[in-house]
C-alpha cells in the first residue's frame, strides 16, 4: 500500500492455471472502504479493472497464480 | 466510482445492464492433450453494462463448484468490452443464428490471448465460435469458426503454453 500511495504502480507476475503462460499487469490502485477490498488493474491484454482483492489472481480472467512482485522508482 | 482515475465517469441513471452470459474458461493443458470444449471450465456471470454511447463495462461474478454466484469479482472496462457487445448484436443478426437456437456464452483462454463468443446450439445446429477483437494473429476476429476450425488453430499455441507433465530434478 505504500507503494500505491508513493505512486508508485507495482508489476506482478501471474501465471496462468494449467499453463506455464506468464503474464505481467500491474495495480496501481486500491480502495479499502467496501467490506471487501479492491485493486485497480491495468493489463496489457485486458485493459483497466477494479479487482477484488481477496479472490486475486484465483478470480482474475479464469484464474493465475502470483508468482512475482516487482516494484518500480 | 467516477472519481477514481481511468473509470469513466458512469450516469447510473441511465446505463443498462445486460442479461448475464456464462464465463467458460480454456486450459493450455486439456486443449494441449486433445480435450475439445467439452473441458471448458465454467467460471463467472458476466454482465455487460451499456451507457448512452456503447458498451462502457463488463462485471464478472465467480461462481463456484456448483455454480453458485459467490462474489463479484471483477469490473472490467478493457478493450474486450465493446467488441462483445457488438459481436452479440452481430450475431443475432445473422440468419443462420436467427434460424435456430442458441446459448450465448463467453469463451477465454487467458493462456492464448483469446476471448471468443460461443454460440451454444440448444437444437440440431453446431456451435459456433465467434472471437473478439483484439484477437491473436492465428485467429480472425469477426468471423464465425466451426467448433473443430476454432480447435484446430488455438491447439498448436495451447501445446506451446501446456505445463510440462514431468519436472527435472536434479541431484
Amino acid at each position: 500500500m505504500s507503494e500505491i500511495d508513493a505512486a508508485r504502480p507495482i508489476s506482478i507476475g501471474i501465471q496462468w492455471v494449467e499453463s506455464t503462460s506468464g503474464h505481467n499487469p500491474a495495480i496501481d490502485g486500491y480502495d479499502g472502504s467496501y467490506s471487501s477490498p479492491t485493486i485497480d488493474i491495468q493489463d496489457p491484454i485486458f485493459g483497466h479493472s477494479i479487482q477484488d482483492f481477496n479472490s486475486f489472481p484465483g478470480s482474475y480472467n479464469g484464474g493465475a497464480t502470483w508468482t512475482d512482485s516487482f516494484l518500480t522508482k | 466510482m467516477d472519481s477514481r482515475p481511468g473509470v469513466p465517469k458512469i450516469d447510473f441513471s441511465k446505463v443498462i445492464l445486460n442479461p448475464p452470459h456464462s464465463v467458460y474458461d480454456l486450459r493450455a493443458d486439456e486443449i494441449a492433450k486433445g480435450g475439445g470444449l467439452e473441458t471448458a471450465h465454467l467460471t463467472a456471470q458476466r454482465y455487460l453494462i451499456k451507457g448512452p454511447s456503447g458498451y462502457i463495462a463488463a462485471a464478472e461474478v465467480q461462481l463456484d463448484n456448483t455454480g453458485a454466484a459467490t462474489l463479484l469479482a471483477n469490473i472490467n472496462f478493457g478493450p474486450f468490452v465493446g467488441p462483445s457487445g457488438q459481436a452479440l448484436d452481430d450475431l443475432a443478426a445473422l440468419d443462420i443464428v436467427k434460424q435456430g437456437s442458441y446459448e450465448a456464452r463467453m469463451l477465454r483462454f487467458s493462456a492464448i490471448q483469446v476471448l471468443a463468443i460461443w454460440l451454444k446450439s440448444d437444437g440440431a445446429g453446431a456451435d459456433i465460435i465467434y472471437p473478439l477483437s483484439p484477437a491473436p494473429a492465428f485467429l480472425q476476429a469477426g468471423k464465425t469458426y466451426s467448433v473443430g476450425d476454432f480447435l484446430n488453430q488455438i491447439r498448436p499455441y495451447a501445446q506451446k503454453r501446456a505445463a510440462p507433465k514431468e519436472r527435472i530434478s536434479f541431484p
